[in-house]
């Protein structure tokens, strides 16, 4: 390519003509094709321009005249099979695309020559993407993984090789590399297609919690945006942790375990009302509690209405409330205040049944497990409140 | 008559002909040639024509390029060129003169 500028002034006919003489002096020295085509462009330009498009002619014939009349043997161009059929039309294709970027800067009154030439490199940039996406995926790798990262500087590499020609199938002018080109660029094509659908569809949850991770990181925020250090309660998976359900090494779910944290520092969920278990029951005219305050509860989305919601209760030692004392009992109530006399009445707090009746067992080499006495030294209770 | 045949022989020449006169490229000589009577030329053939006397040496090309388009080849006569085209002149004058002499005495 001599000049972008240039070629977007050629009649797409005459490029597809020039082509296609051009593949019928193929088995010229390269420098002799060049030599004998080279001007083709203007001149042609100029022969349609006078006498229409017509006038061109069999671009066979052409080039037989041409070479009858350089005095160049005839080539062994054998009969016309599927190998030149392909080639024509993925030049036709080329010529096709060619024109349209042509007809598109008219339209938009400006070159796009300079700007197809720089979508280029940064197609060969995502395709490298896709790629290393693609493979990264099948072993399992984030794509931000260490190994990932490597082969994605790999694929870069290689895709920027063949772009500029320098490696198998780029720069050949073969029908078999040409169509191998054309089809690994289609794949890469298919391959973003699906990481977007997979993204857009949440099919891909590691390629969104590896983006929220990253995100978090950089900005030390939640997707609440609030800083994490600030954030009470316990979190799993970026979800709010309402209550914890032990189990011992044998499985079976245990009741009344105290938790700490590696300072000694007791584990405290932080207990919200959780409104996605609420009850669409009436409820009783809000109280407003001992400062006046009407607490609102839980809203039903559609109607604005304040919901029942299941409500948390401590586990008490006598003297002081204890939250981390799992699993913690609860109970749906209309107001979001403790009652202290709530294990009193009727419908006290309840441990709800554990989400799992058992779970598999585990061990752990050289460790004795013990199961703890079946009944916790603790018990719920309503605390004292003064 | 179909003048193709003839054609062929003298194409060197006429192509040497027009630029011996002044530098021109290709298009620009098959127009030349067309507009001086021989309209059947074609341009494949004159392409040719000019590739063979470019690689014989009677040749000289150059680019010219262009703002608004593609650039352009020129094509300028060389020293050996014009030798040849003076040689091939006074044969051709030689030989027409005989083919005339020659039709002009089966007539007489």
């Amino acid at each position: 390519m001599t000049s972008t500028d240039a070629e977007a002034n050629v009649a797409p006919e005459v490029r597809l003509f020039l082509a296609q003489v051009r593949r019928e002096l193929a088995d010229l020295d390269p420098e002799v094709l060049s030599d004998i085509t080279d001007g083709l462009e203007a001149d042609f330009t100029e022969l349609v321009g006078e006498r229409g498009p017509e006038a061109l002619g069999d671009p066979v014939e052409y080039a037989k005249e041409l070479r009858a009349a350089a005095g160049i043997p005839a080539g062994s161009a054998a009969p016309r099979g599927l190998a030149e059929r392909v080639d024509g039309l993925l030049d036709a294709g080329h010529d096709r695309f060619d024109a349209a970027v042509a007809k598109l800067g008219e339209l938009l009154r400006t070159d796009l020559g300079p700007v197809v030439a720089w979508l280029q490199p940064l197609w060969w940039i995502v395709r490298a993407w896709a790629a290393a996406w693609l493979v990264s995926a099948m072993f399992g790798w984030g794509v931000s993984s260490a190994p990932g990262v490597v082969l994605l500087i790999v694929a870069v590499a290689v895709s920027m090789f063949i772009g500029t020609g320098r490696v198998w199938p780029g720069g050949e002018r073969g029908t078999g590399a040409r169509v191998v080109l054309l089809g690994l660029n289609m794949f890469a094509a298919f391959v973003l297609f699906m990481s977007w659908a997979g993204g857009v569809l949440g099919s891909s949850a590691e390629y969104d919690r590896g983006w929220q991770d990253g995100y978090s990181e950089v900005t030390g925020v939640t997707g609440d945006g609030e800083p994490i250090g600030a954030r009470e309660g316990v979190y799993s998976g970026g979800k709010t942790v309402t209550n914890i359900y032990p189990y011992d090494a044998s499985g079976k779910p245990l009741t009344g375990v105290q938790l700490f944290d590696q300072n000694g520092k007791p584990i405290d969920v932080a207990v919200q009302p959780d409104c996605t278990s609420t009850v669409a029951d009436p409820l009783p005219p809000a109280v407003p509690d001992e400062d006046g305050i009407i607490t609102e509860l839980c809203m039903d989305e559609n109607t604005g209405e304040s919901l029942q919601a299941r409500i948390f209760y401590p586990w008490s030692n006598g003297a002081a409330q204890l939250y981390n004392v799992f699993p913690l009992p609860s109970r749906v109530q209309p107001t979001m205040d403790r009652d202290p006399n709530a294990f009193a009445s009727d419908g006290a707090p309840a441990i709800q049944e554990p989400p799992l009746a058992s779970v598999p067992k585990a061990s752990l080499p050289g460790v004795a497990t013990s199961s703890p006495s079946a009944s916790p030294s603790a018990s719920p209770s309503a605390a004292e409140k003064p | 008559m179909d003048t193709t045949q003839l054609l062929k022989g003298v194409l060197d020449l006429t192509v040497l002909a027009v630029v011996d006169g002044e530098d021109a490229y290709g298009y620009d000589i098959v127009r030349k040639l067309r507009d001086s009577g021989l309209t059947d030329v074609g341009d494949a053939s004159v392409y040719g024509t000019l590739r063979r006397l470019y690689a014989a040496g009677a040749l000289t090309s150059y680019v010219v390029p262009s703002e608004s388009g593609p650039h352009r080849k020129y094509y300028g006569i060389t020293p050996a060129g014009q030798g040849q085209l003076k040689q091939q002149s006074e044969d051709w004058s030689h030989f027409s003169t005989t083919v005339t002499e020659i039709l002009q005495g089966a007539r007489a």
